[in-house]
């Protein structure tokens, strides 16, 4: 596909590994072909090859390097390279893809065209979901460890729709640039979300009073496969996560969490940053102070306490941790640089959200901020999803246009329409979504 | 190190200006199939390469457009944080000096 704004050709993340297995293997599995040529798999690479296989590979050291196994081929759905075309590869050792704001026009963002924001490199994709365990240790009077099994069988099923979005994603538009992956508009997708209440099993562990907050841990190994160790592990005060609206998920959009989006087990914690819903989640620590895993300290998913100049050193101990997401919107049709017919009116489409508060409406702008118009807005289908924003517009005569969009919540916020206050590591941009059409 | 690595910058910079030379105009792009990702031509290329490759490809430098200090806190970061072996003054010397001048705060995008 083509990237809108730099007219650059992004390539299908599939081909590239089509183009060139053996990177694949590294990227994905860590998997480094031996000098010898012969292929080699090492350390957690073999494991993790082994185990999305579901079995150990004999003859591992005569295996040639860039072969991937033809089981993944034959199972698209747990591979996951695969089934993401159209999305802009910001990375691929992390794997962080981007969805263009058309591709997000869908109310549930399908599959495909879901976000991807990961850490570290992809764990083994199990064979046997329903024996994932979690681990639910720390301020709790029974530690216990629990199956997937066990969560589907034995707890009430919710299932909602909630938009996860990074706490980056806007980054781009930052000066100094801030470092991170350079996310433009679209590191955010809703989608629709099965599993239990992450405080029914939490009651069944018996959190006590001197529970403060959670430490979330998953399966994910460190890009430097640093064996045990968290590629991310952040956190969310207790009074979060006995929300009833907190779950413990194992489907999306009416099938498996797909291997990307944490397969088989995540926590979703709806209208907050994304890195809170830790993926192939293994274990939650009740801690008795905020967490301190990787994520939660120094400049990372943290803000200054207070304002600071573009390209300020703050001191660690003045940042605080990320909580909600904040008001924001993308216009999802036309897609952007199209060229329109002048004089007939134009249907212009787009989604809005808010962390914990609601979204009121939406106004689009054809004329740079000057005037506003109210848009048909249908309110979201439950608190956390993103709700939908339609509007005819009128093009009088040929030309150049820009559609802007802003979003106002229930707390009187609304979209800034420059980029708001710098900070260390670019988060919370939420200024109005631009886009062209060419009316002709 | 501080020191000698903004000498080094200020020295190439008054080498780069005397001599008439500007950054290049086009930014070079990520390429996962280029020998180098996609990493321009230049001294300190196979430094900067080779002492970042193993934990993570050359997009997650090649996005970045950072200055001589924010790459330098990012570098320590690297080596307290996440195993980078650290390097000797003159090599590391070179992998800034390269960083700041191909992704620098204002190299073109």
């Amino acid at each position: 596909m083509e990237d809108a704004m730099t007219g650059r050709k992004e390539r299908g993340i599939h081909e590239l590994y089509e183009d060139d297995p053996e990177r694949a293997d590294w990227l994905v599995f860590g998997r480094v072909a031996n000098p010898d040529r012969r292929g080699f798999l090492r350390g957690a690479g073999l494991a993790t090859m082994g185990l999305a296989l579901g079995s150990a590979i004999p003859f591992s050291r005569n295996m040639p390097g860039g072969i991937i196994p033809a089981a993944f081929a034959q199972t698209p759905d747990e591979f996951v390279l695969q089934g993401k075309e159209g999305l802009i590869i910001r990375n691929d050792r992390p794997i962080n893809l981007e969805t263009p704001p058309h591709l997000l026009d869908p109310d549930i963002t399908p599959v495909e065209n879901f976000f991807v924001r990961n850490n570290g490199l992809v764990p083994e994709a199990t064979d046997d979901p329903d024996s994932w365990t979690l681990t639910i240790d720390g301020e709790v009077d029974n530690e216990i460890t629990i199956t997937l099994g066990e969560l589907k069988n034995e707890f009430e099923h919710v299932t909602m729709q909630a938009v996860i979005e990074c706490a980056g994603n806007g980054r781009a538009g930052f000066y100094p640039s801030p470092s991170g992956n350079q996310w433009d508009v679209g590191a955010v997708s809703n989608g629709e979300f099965t599993g239990v209440r992450l405080r029914d099993v939490l009651q069944r562990a018996g959190v006590r009073d001197t529970a403060v907050y959670t430490g979330h841990y998953g399966a994910d190994p460190h890009l430097t496969m640093e064996e045990g160790r968290p590629a991310i592990s952040r956190g969310v005060p207790i009074e979060k996560a006995m929300d009833e609206n907190t779950l413990l998920i194992w489907g999306m959009n009416g099938g498996d969490l797909p291997l990307a989006h944490g397969f088989p087990l995540r926590i979703l914690v709806p209208g907050w940053v994304g890195s809170a819903n830790q993926k192939w989640l293994t274990r939650i620590w009740i801690r008795d102070q905020e967490h301190d895993g990787p994520g939660m300290t120094g400049l990372s998913y943290r803000m200054p306490r207070y304002p600071v100049e573009p390209g300020a050193e703050v001191p660690h101990e003045d940042m605080e941790v990320m909580e909600t997401l904040i008001v924001k919107s993308v216009i999802t049709r036309p897609e952007t640089n199209s060229e329109v017919p002048a004089g007939e009116p134009l249907r212009v489409r787009g989604h809005a959200w808010s962390g914990e508060s609601d979204v009121e409406n939406v106004q689009i702008s054809m004329d740079y901020g000057v005037t506003w118009q109210d848009t048909d807005f249908m309110a979201s289908p439950n608190k956390y999803a993103w709700a939908t924003f339609e509007a005819d517009v009128d093009l009088p005569q040929a030309g150049y246009y820009e559609i802007w969009a802003r979003a106002t919540d229930s707390e009187g916020a609304t979209q800034p329409m420059v980029v708001p206050g710098w900070n260390p590591r670019g988060y919370g941009n939420n200024s109005t979504h631009r886009i062209a059409v060419k009316a002709a | 190190m501080r020191a000698g690595v903004i000498a080094t910058a200020l020295a190439a910079a008054t080498v780069a200006f005397g001599w008439g030379l500007t950054a290049p105009a086009v930014a070079q792009q990520y390429d996962p199939q280029d020998e180098w990702q996609g990493l321009p031509e230049g001294k300190g290329r196979e430094e900067v390469f080779y002492n970042c490759v193993a934990c993570h490809s050359m997009g997650t430098i090649m996005q970045q457009r950072l200055s001589l200090r924010w790459w330098e806190i990012t570098i320590e970061k690297m080596i307290d944080d996440m195993g980078m072996v650290e390097p000797p003054d003159d090599e590391m010397d070179l992998i800034l000096d390269y960083l700041e001048e191909h992704f620098g705060q204002d190299s073109p995008r």
